[in-house]
């Protein structure tokens, strides 16, 4: 069973402090760290596990364009894939639209039956991606998807999915693409494993091959992106005055209290 | 231009979601602005008769989509209607399968697709959408030029429509050709039940985290939410450990609360738990870890165990 993984390096956009726009209104994107997609992360784990499960599945993961700070690929294989795979484009700058248009023709060639990738929208991005690559690829795809409960060599799958009901249970089989969303919690049996030491030295230096046009063959070309940005306008933060309570003050509670009936927020 | 402005109608048995309701209330406005019939389409038979007002409503039936809601099919299928149809552009609910159907149509090469827009406007003759980004410290605002062009709002965008918008609206039905497809998708009924509490309007939340780990605890929290008079919210994390009912969630896949006090017992504060609750008006966090996200949103920042802190809060408000 061949499985893959399409993983994004993407700008660290967390709890981002000061002014987010330079004086030309546009973000400052070359001053942020940048990570792997959190989701994709998940979703990596999620393919590892399976692959811990059954030692026959063999696991790539994929990406388009050169590591900007970080190479997504190679901490791929720091945490135990069998192969990774480097996108390129000749072209102009690509939407996702268009990534996710040269990863099925990716996946097509590495003959992979499952392909796990991220639900996470990130900045500027236009829809979900697993959507995208489905499209790109004629795949069903099953999105927020939280756990994995079965997945055979046949290629049938049984997935939780975490909507607004609850959770849905969903049987899947092969062609099919897992969008994962995970609840992030330390201890969580899902949540993603760091990089191995040993991996780490016996990947530092291994090479990524390249695939580009003349690999991947012909794809439908994607028609350009339909949407135009037209500006990006710094939003008024809301302010929190904040006051530090001791908790282990009675003192400092009862005052937080009276305060808060001041307010008429308490009774 | 000059088809119309559509909104998917999300069902639920035989009725419809109440965020396509809201989204009927943004495509009213903006089909007014763009003096534009405002239309309305749902997979399965349509429905005649429902508040929101559309004139027409396309009910999409065929061989693909009698297995129950999968993105491929019902996308395919609403890209097949608005293929023959040509709408102006279709507005989607802000649940995960509104985004789910946007994306699906944002696939299309050439599309003009913004998923969780918080605002859509008709301007200089086309449609702009703006979405909070960049952690929350910027709206970018996009022009949709391509088709199909399709908006899925964000949460609590819109308002819920009133009993005098109630019309007889003429139903099409469309028979959708089959697309032959590998691989398969089945999607047992959601295991969740209907919402039986009224986070929405409540005045007070008390809402459990996962730093909630044990019965007492829970016991005490609950007993302070009712000495405040405040509903139960929790995050996912608590819904997971199984501390309260998926109906309680609050946030990107539970609901958006906007009371007068929101107390958050033992939550970090992940950005898809603050979108449901950031716009409350004061927030009171307890949490042992001082450098908690929640913080930077919290006008209170109670550092200390909930064990301890939130017995004491009881005590000293039934004093
Ligand atoms: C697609 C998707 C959708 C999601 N939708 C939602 C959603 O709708 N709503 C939602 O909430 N989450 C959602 N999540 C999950 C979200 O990412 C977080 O995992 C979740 O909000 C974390 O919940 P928590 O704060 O309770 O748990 P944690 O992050 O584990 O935080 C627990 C906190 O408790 C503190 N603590 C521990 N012990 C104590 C103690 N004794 N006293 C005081 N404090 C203590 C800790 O310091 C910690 O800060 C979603 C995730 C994904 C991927
Ligand atoms: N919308 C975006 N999202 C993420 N990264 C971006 C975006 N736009 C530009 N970048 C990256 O930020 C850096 C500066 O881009 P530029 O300003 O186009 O030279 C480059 O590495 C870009 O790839």
């Amino acid at each position: 069973m061949k499985v893959a993984v399409w993983v994004r390096e993407i700008p660290d956009t967390r709890d981002l402090i000061g002014e987010v726009l330079g004086p030309d209104s546009m973000p400052k994107w070359k001053e942020w760290e940048t990570r792997v997609d959190p989701e994709d992360l998940n979703s990596l784990e999620m393919a590892l596990q399976w692959k811990d499960r059954d030692q026959q599945l063999s696991l790539t993961a994929v990406s388009v364009g050169e590591p900007r700070k970080l190479d997504v690929l190679r901490e791929c294989l720091y945490r135990g894939v069998d192969q990774v795979v480097r996108l390129s484009w000749e072209g102009d700058s690509m939407d996702l639209v268009g990534e996710a248009g040269l990863v099925a023709a990716a996946v097509r060639r590495l003959d992979a039956r499952v392909v796990f990738t991220g639900v996470q929208l990130n900045d500027t991005e236009c829809g979900h991606k697993g959507v995208f690559l489905a499209r790109a690829l004629g795949w069903p795809v099953v999105t927020y998807v939280e756990a994995m409960e079965k997945g055979d060599a046949s290629g049938f799958l049984k997935l939780r999915r975490a909507v607004e009901k609850g959770v849905e249970l969903v049987e899947a089989k092969a062609p099919v693409v897992v969008s994962v969303g995970v609840a992030l919690l330390k201890e969580d049996p899902r949540a993603p494993r760091s990089a191995r030491a040993k991996l780490k030295l016996q990947h530092k230096k291994t090479p990524i091959p390249n695939w580009g046009l003349a690999e991947l063959g012909p794809f439908p070309e994607q028609g350009g992106c339909g949407l135009r940005i037209l500006c990006f306008r710094a939003q008024p933060q809301r302010d929190f005055p904040a006051k530090r309570v001791e908790g282990s003050s009675e003192e400092e509670l009862k005052a937080m209290l009276e305060e808060l009936r001041a307010q008429g927020v308490v009774r | 231009m000059g088809k119309g402005i559509w909104v998917y109608l999300q069902k639920e048995g035989e009725s419809v979601v109440e965020e396509s309701l809201m989204g009927l209330s943004v495509g009213r406005k903006l089909a007014k602005e763009a003096s534009l019939p405002l239309e309305a389409l749902c997979v399965g038979e349509g429905i005649a008769r429902f508040q929101g007002a559309p004139s027409r409503i396309y009910g999409l039936v065929g061989e693909d989509l009698q297995a129950g809601y999968d993105v491929a099919s019902y996308g395919e299928a609403i890209h097949y209607l608005c293929q023959r149809e040509r709408p102006d552009l279709i507005l989607f609910p802000s649940t995960t399968q509104g985004q789910d159907l946007a994306s699906w149509l944002g696939g299309c090469a050439g599309a003009a697709v913004v998923v969780g827009a918080r605002e859509v406007s008709f301007r200089d003759g086309g449609f702009v959408a703006a979405r909070l980004e960049l952690d929350g410290k910027a709206v970018v605002e996009y022009l949709l030029e391509g088709f199909p062009a399709a908006v899925s709002l964000e949460q609590a965008v819109g308002d819920m429509p009133q009993a005098g918008d109630e019309l007889q609206a003429q139903v099409l039905r469309v028979e959708v050709p089959p697309v032959s497809r590998q691989g398969s998708v089945r999607i047992s009924p959601s295991s969740g039940e209907a919402r039986k509490v009224d986070l929405r309007s409540a005045k007070a939340i008390v809402a459990v985290g996962a730093g909630v780990r044990d019965r007492e605890t829970f016991d005490q929290v609950c007993t302070l939410a009712s000495v405040l008079g405040a509903e139960l919210g929790a995050t996912r994390a608590a819904v997971d450990a199984g501390w309260l009912g998926h109906e309680h969630q609050i946030g990107q896949t539970g609901v958006k609360v906007k009371p007068d006090l929101y107390l958050a017992c033992g939550i970090s504060g992940a950005v898809q738990h603050r979108v449901g609750m950031v716009e409350s008006g004061t927030i009171v966090s307890i949490n042992l870890d001082p450098q908690a996200p929640i913080f930077r949103f919290s006008h209170y920042c109670v550092v200390g165990d909930v064990r301890q802190v939130v017995p004491r809060l009881v005590e000293l408000l039934r004093r």
